[in-house]
């Protein structure tokens, strides 16, 4: 065996594309999950920023700036101010009271999100602070009365989430790669390594070990049913297999002895030297043997020819009526010297289409073998009548019959009932004439009791 | 009748040629493809009988170039194989009939003459005769010594091979095939029926029988008695 093995390449195969697609659907999962949790992140901090302002527009409402900016002032040193500022601004840019901004440096008041946040109510921008780490959110409000309130949040506290996140989310990328990897792995293996058990099987098999069968596992999955089918598959070809030696070991046996006569006649006529008395009848007999050796070896072609389809039957429409009536009266002679009634009832039945010839063929091998085990003072029946969709011939004896224990073996190629060994013929007939009814889509079946006569009986498709 | 073999096995083409040449032909053979195209462009055949499977030439091949010269001597082909394929290419190149070894002599007799009669244009007899038997192929009526004598299809034609082939042993099988169409050997007495049958009509009540059995080979008819 000159099998090229790469080992275990469509287990890595299986295992690296079942781990990439593991690692694009994770990706996937996490990629949206930043996406949506980044959003809500800054929507959280311009919810906060927007409340902020309101709160402002409706003190301002009722309170004057002065009181305003104090409570500004206030409320910054009781939080943390680098977390967010407060700016209040009138329209034309002038800062009337702002927070801390020590911590805040470049966040300026912007002209045209003033003039935006006037028209709209509010603005917001992103402030990226060069200190900082993480942008500051920016929000213009209109307080009413000409001012507008600036105020700011940083994103830190978000931003580091975020990051963490991020760390999280490539973290479990790797962990996810690797193990899906490892998952691939054990998953194809264990598919594969019942693979390669069906592989160590066949290539046992093929070494010679036809009794090994592929162990099936209770699952019932696809590899179970590859199993089973590759163990069906052996079974026929053990049974085949078989068949072909039995039929070797036949064909040898039945060739071997008229050879042993030929070459018996042949050293003799030699060691006899000049004596030619009897010489016309050895060659007879010479040419005799040879005949039979052709026939085995012609008829056993064909048979296998038929079977395997090698010469298709040629299909025109043929008159069975006519093709069994052709036959009887082949036979009827023969069937008159040994004190046999030969009967047919042939009834009108349509065409079918085949070969005549090789129907004729088959049916006569059928009318040889009843008359050949029929006694004297016996009979043959031959009848042709429609049953359905087909036709049926039958050709029905008063011999010997055929015991139950052979009634599935007759058709064989070379099979002989004990008590027919002695008889003529070589044990083909009957598998030829199977095999040609079989190529016409029909078959031939039989019917017997010991004792009581045989009955085969022919069935083609109209 | 002039004849050419070719034929690469030595036997064979040797026990051809003797039978061909008891018959009261003239043979000349060829153990090559080669020689035997030259062989045949040289002289004029009446048959020409050539092996499929052929040194330096192959039989087919042969005879291709044998029909590219113009040359339409008979061809019988002779071949070990019995496929419908081979037969058909065997027609193909240009031969005229196929015979399939192993055959029977009478066979091959038989087929080389049917060839030379077609390539003659020769028309079938319309009468055969045997010593005093008579056949009118038309009518399909038998007498012997002016006698008539009624016989069934399948005895006529049976007849009718007998004396086609006289002077040659006719085997069972090839009555089985040639004279009723069926390629078979049965292991009931079909053919031996039939025959004393035939000899009853034929032979009985004539001081000299017509119709031999060769123990083991067959039947033959002769009439030099």
């Amino acid at each position: 065996m000159t099998r090229r093995r790469v080992p275990g390449s469509l287990a890595l195969r299986l295992s690296a594309l079942y781990a990439s697609l593991c690692f694009v659907a994770m990706a996937a999962v996490l990629f949206i999950s930043y996406e949506y949790l980044d959003d809500y992140l800054w929507n959280r901090i311009d919810n906060h920023l927007l409340e902020e302002i309101h709160e402002y527009r409706t003190l301002l409402e009722s309170q004057d700036l002065d009181f305003i900016c104090e409570l500004l002032q206030h409320e910054a040193q009781s939080h943390e101010s680098s977390e967010s500022f407060f700016r209040i601004i009138d329209h034309s840019g002038v800062i009337h009271c702002e927070t801390d901004m020590a911590a805040w440096p470049g966040v300026n008041a912007e002209p045209v999100l003033i003039a935006e946040a006037r028209e709209w109510g509010s603005a917001f921008t992103v402030h990226n602070h060069p200190d900082r780490g993480f942008a500051v959110r920016v929000a213009y409000g209109d307080l009413g009365g000409g001012f507008v309130l600036q105020t700011g949040q940083s994103s830190t506290a978000d931003g580091l989430m975020l990051r963490h996140f991020k760390q999280l989310f490539f973290g479990a990328a790797a962990a996810f790669f690797v193990c899906s990897i490892f998952a691939g792995a054990i998953a194809g293996g264990r598919s594969l390594s019942r693979i390669q058990r069906l592989t160590a099987a066949a290539d046992d098999i093929a070494a010679g070990a036809w009794d090994h069968r592929v162990p099936i596992s209770r699952r019932g999955d696809e590899i179970d049913e590859l199993a089973s089918a590759f163990n069906t598959m052996v079974d026929r070809i053990q049974v085949l297999f078989k068949e072909l030696r039995d039929v070797t070991d036949d064909i040898a046996h039945d060739l071997r002895t008229p050879l042993m006569r030929i070459r018996g006649e042949a050293e003799l006529a030699l060691r006899e030297g000049s004596d030619l008395t009897g010489l016309p009848e050895r060659y007879g007999s010479v040419l005799e043997e040879c005949d039979q050796m052709l026939q085995l070896i012609n008829t056993m072609l064909e048979i296998s020819q038929t079977e395997a389809g090698v010469q298709p039957i040629t299909r025109y429409p043929v008159d069975l009526a006519g093709v069994a009536d052709d036959v009887a009266e082949l036979f009827r002679p023969a069937a008159e010297d040994r004190g046999i009634r030969l009967e047919t009832r042939i009834e009108p039945a349509p065409e079918i289409l085949g070969e005549a010839s090789r129907l004729k063929r088959a049916l006569a091998h059928l009318l040889d073998n009843a008359i050949k085990y029929t006694p004297e003072g016996g009979s043959v029946h031959v009848r042709v009548h429609r049953e359905g969709a087909e036709v049926a011939v039958t050709v029905v004896d008063t011999g010997a019959g055929i015991p139950a224990a052979s009634l599935g073996k007759v058709f064989n190629r070379f099979y002989r009932a004990e008590a027919s060994r002695s008889a003529a013929g070589n044990g083909l007939g009957l598998s030829l004439a199977r095999a040609i009814v079989r190529a016409h889509g029909g078959d031939i079946e039989v019917q017997s009791e010991a004792g009581r006569g045989a009955t085969f009986k022919i069935r083609l498709p109209i | 009748m002039h004849v050419l073999v070719v034929e690469d096995d030595e036997k064979i083409a040797s026990f051809i040629a003797r039978g061909l040449r008891q018959e009261g032909c003239a043979v000349d053979t060829a153990d090559n493809g080669i020689d035997g195209f030259h062989r045949a462009m040289e002289e004029h055949y009446d048959a020409a009988i050539v092996d499929v499977m052929l040194p330096r030439l192959g039989g087919l091949d042969l005879i291709r170039d044998l029909r590219k010269e113009d040359n339409l001597v008979p061809v019988l082909i002779l071949s070990a194989r019995s496929s419908v394929d081979d037969r058909i290419s065997g027609l193909r190149a240009g031969g005229d009939d196929y015979l399939v070894k192993p055959f029977s002599f009478a066979e091959l007799i038989a087929r080389v003459q049917a060839l030379v009669r077609r390539a003659r244009s020769v028309a079938d007899p319309v009468t055969l005769a045997a010593g005093d038997l008579q056949l009118d192929l038309a009518r399909r009526t038998v007498s012997r010594a002016g006698v008539p004598i009624e016989l069934q299809p399948r005895e006529f034609a049976l007849l009718e091979f007998l004396v086609r082939n006289r002077g040659r042993v006719i085997s069972k099988t090839l009555i089985m095939d040639r004279v009723w169409g069926y390629d078979f050997d049965p292991s009931t007495n079909v053919v031996e029926s039939r025959m004393s049958r035939l000899r009853d009509k034929v032979d009985r009540g004539f001081p000299h029988a017509l119709i031999k059995t060769v123990r083991g080979a067959g039947y033959t008819i002769d009439d030099k008695a």
